[in-house]
């Protein structure tokens, strides 16, 4: 976005107490928005008797790295942290390669099928079968735990579809008329020429698709019965959400005993490491999301 | 968005296509463009598994589902799924709960974000409104079930909004057990996780403002609150009109997975939507049938409900998607 030319509208008037006043909801909402998170840092790295005295609301108190310790440690952790990772990669190249293949064509200027397709790629966002015959296609097609089911129905979107196609319109039909008198053909065009030209809109498409599949909760949670096969999002469902509190302590003290490690670490500062741990892959990619992704979500919803 | 593909003519780019039939000149180009027609099919292929194949599933939803026959060669019912449904007795708890949660989470959700960019747009500095932009559009991308465990740490009995309630002199809540409190905490959380990133689109159809509109405005004696008023909110008045549109499909289409991660037996009576209860049905109690016939319900509603608030845009407002 064109920064400068409103602030050089808005330098013309004097400051009043408006912009002040401004500046101060809009930080009030920023620290509201970052609040929970510091919130959930300080728990996690606060010993038991700080917590249960309820003196930890912004920073820890009786600081120790223990639940990060006990995160790394945990198999079942450690194992969906695996899984999803595996899933993230190998879905999102799968995901590169399948929209740019399918929105190389519908960006050919005249291609007779287009039309069609585009609406053949429309018509399933305004009207689905619903969960059930979802659940059961699937499985008739023996998706269930499997890898699979994390990376190909989601391999390609409309919206993303329409975002490639709309970056390779506008590398010009001259690029591929010339490339074809030279003998090349359409995959070598694609992957030599076009997709080198489209780093700006391969990096979103990637990006768009690791969140995605870093954050799916859906689709494991109708077809990944197997722990083994599980990723992230579910191993922290029965973690955070469906957690029985009492249970989960035993549990813990018992490995904890197995280990035999001396002190015990608090439920609550388990539960916050982990959902720390969690959101550290899409920390890394947000420098990367607010370069690529804005500009590449704006391409397709302007459209 | 299907409309602008170019021209459809049986002349692809290069292909020769004079005289013959209309059908020796697409074997002609068939010749010719063969990768083309095998990248598109790669699509059309997986598309149709995905998407296309779960919709023939919905025949389902008139049968009794049999599993050695399998969705095709179970026994037809007719509409009984249906009746069952309008019979159950939680039938109108549904509907109430289903639609009160999305148009609620529409009627909180759409102007914050309006509000957001309007703000930013008379922040003096580029890098503080960078920065707050960044920072608000951060939840969008945590996973629902992460958002979820922060919340219920949050608000736990013994929790930091706990312990400030009971400062202040209020009474202690487990809220995530009080239906009373589900609907709050779910549209809550929902502007929380939203407003950031909705407000791009919106900041995005501002920089596309002419600055010359501006200039003259400012030649012309206007006040900041002028050129907000006559200037920024009628530019952005298309788009919110199109987003508002486009969100009336989630009047009924709530999302399934918050609300699953959210609701327990204790707060069902504001919380259970249809497609958590779908999901009950058909995934934990086995009944496929009912559960399809549900699904279907919800599905036509909600497309009736999109055709009905997109007509009444354009009557009303000029304003339509197609």
């Amino acid at each position: 976005m064109h920064a400068g030319v409103k602030e050089k509208h808005l330098a013309l008037f004097p400051v009043t107490l408006f912009d002040y006043g401004n500046v101060a909801v809009l930080f009030l909402l920023a620290a509201l928005t970052v609040y929970p998170f510091i919130h959930i840092v300080a728990v996690s790295l606060s010993d038991a008797a700080g917590i249960a005295s309820g003196a930890v609301a912004l920073y820890p108190s009786g600081v120790n790295i223990d639940a990060y310790r006990f995160v790394f440690s945990d198999e079942g952790m450690v194992r969906a942290y695996y899984n999803s990772l595996r899933y993230a990669a190998i879905g999102t190249v799968i995901f590169v390669l399948a929209t740019s293949i399918v929105a190389y064509p519908l960006a050919v200027r005249g291609f007779w099928l287009n039309r069609g397709v585009m609406i053949f790629h429309v018509i399933p966002m305004f009207f689905s079968g619903g969960l059930v015959p979802m659940y059961l296609v699937y499985r008739s097609l023996g998706m269930i735990d499997t890898m699979w089911v994390m990376v190909l129905p989601g391999a390609i979107a409309v919206f993303t579809t329409v975002v490639f196609r709309t970056y390779f319109l506008g590398l010009g039909t001259e690029l591929r008329e010339a490339a074809h008198i030279d003998g090349a053909n359409d995959l070598y065009i694609l992957f030599r020429i076009y997709l080198p030209l489209s780093k700006p809109v391969v990096a979103f498409g990637a990006l768009f698709q690791i969140v995605l599949i870093w954050n799916d909760f859906f689709r494991p949670l109708l077809f990944m019965n197997d722990e083994d096969l599980q990723p992230l999002t579910l191993f922290l469902r029965r973690l955070l959400v469906e957690v029985d509190v009492q249970s989960l302590r035993e549990q813990m003290e018992r490995s904890i005993m197995e280990r035999e490690r001396q002190e015990p670490v608090p439920v609550q500062a388990f539960q916050a490491a982990s959902i720390i741990v969690s959101i550290v892959p899409i920390v890394c990619i947000y420098p990367f999301i607010q370069r690529y992704f804005v500009k590449g979500a704006l391409i397709g919803s302007l459209k | 968005m299907a409309s602008d593909t170019s021209a459809d003519t049986v002349t692809a780019s290069g292909g020769p296509a004079k005289g013959g039939t209309r059908l020796d000149r697409i074997a002609r180009n068939f010749g010719h463009e063969k990768y083309l027609y095998a990248m598109t099919a790669v699509g059309v292929v997986l598309v149709f598994l995905f998407s296309y194949l779960p919709m023939y599933g919905v025949l389902l939803a008139f049968k009794r589902y049999d599993f050695t026959a399998g969705i095709l060669g179970s026994p037809w019912v007719g509409f009984h799924n249906f009746e069952l449904f309008f019979k159950n007795p939680f039938f109108w708890r549904l509907i109430r709960n289903t639609v009160l949660l999305g148009f609620l989470s529409i009627v909180w959700g759409f102007w914050p974000p309006i509000l957001l960019a309007l703000l930013l747009n008379e922040v003096r500095s580029a890098g503080y409104k960078r920065a707050v932009q960044t920072i608000t559009y951060l939840p969008h991308f945590i996973a629902v079930v992460v958002i979820i465990g922060m919340l219920k740490e949050l608000l736990a009995y013994d929790g930091v909004v706990n312990r400030l309630v009971a400062a202040l002199g209020g009474e202690q809540v487990s809220y995530f057990a009080k239906p009373g409190w589900f609907r709050t905490i779910y549209i809550g959380s929902g502007v929380w996780q939203g407003i950031g990133f909705s407000t791009i689109i919106y900041l995005a159809a501002l920089s596309g403002i002419d600055p010359e509109l501006y200039e003259s405005s400012i030649v012309e004696g206007a006040g900041r609150l002028q050129m907000a008023r006559f200037i920024t909110l009628p530019h952005l008045l298309p788009y919110v009109m199109v987003l508002l549109i486009l969100s009336t499909v989630g009047i009924i289409n709530v999302g399934f997975e918050k609300v699953f991660l959210m609701y327990s037996p204790a707060t069902y009576e504001t919380a259970d939507v249809i497609q958590t209860f779908v999901y009950r049905l058909a995934l934990e109690g086995g009944q496929f049938a009912f559960g399809t016939a549900v699904g279907l319900f919800n599905s036509v509603v909600s497309l009736i409900f999109m055709v009905a608030v997109n007509l009444l845009a354009r009557r009303v407002a000029g304003h339509s998607l197609w």
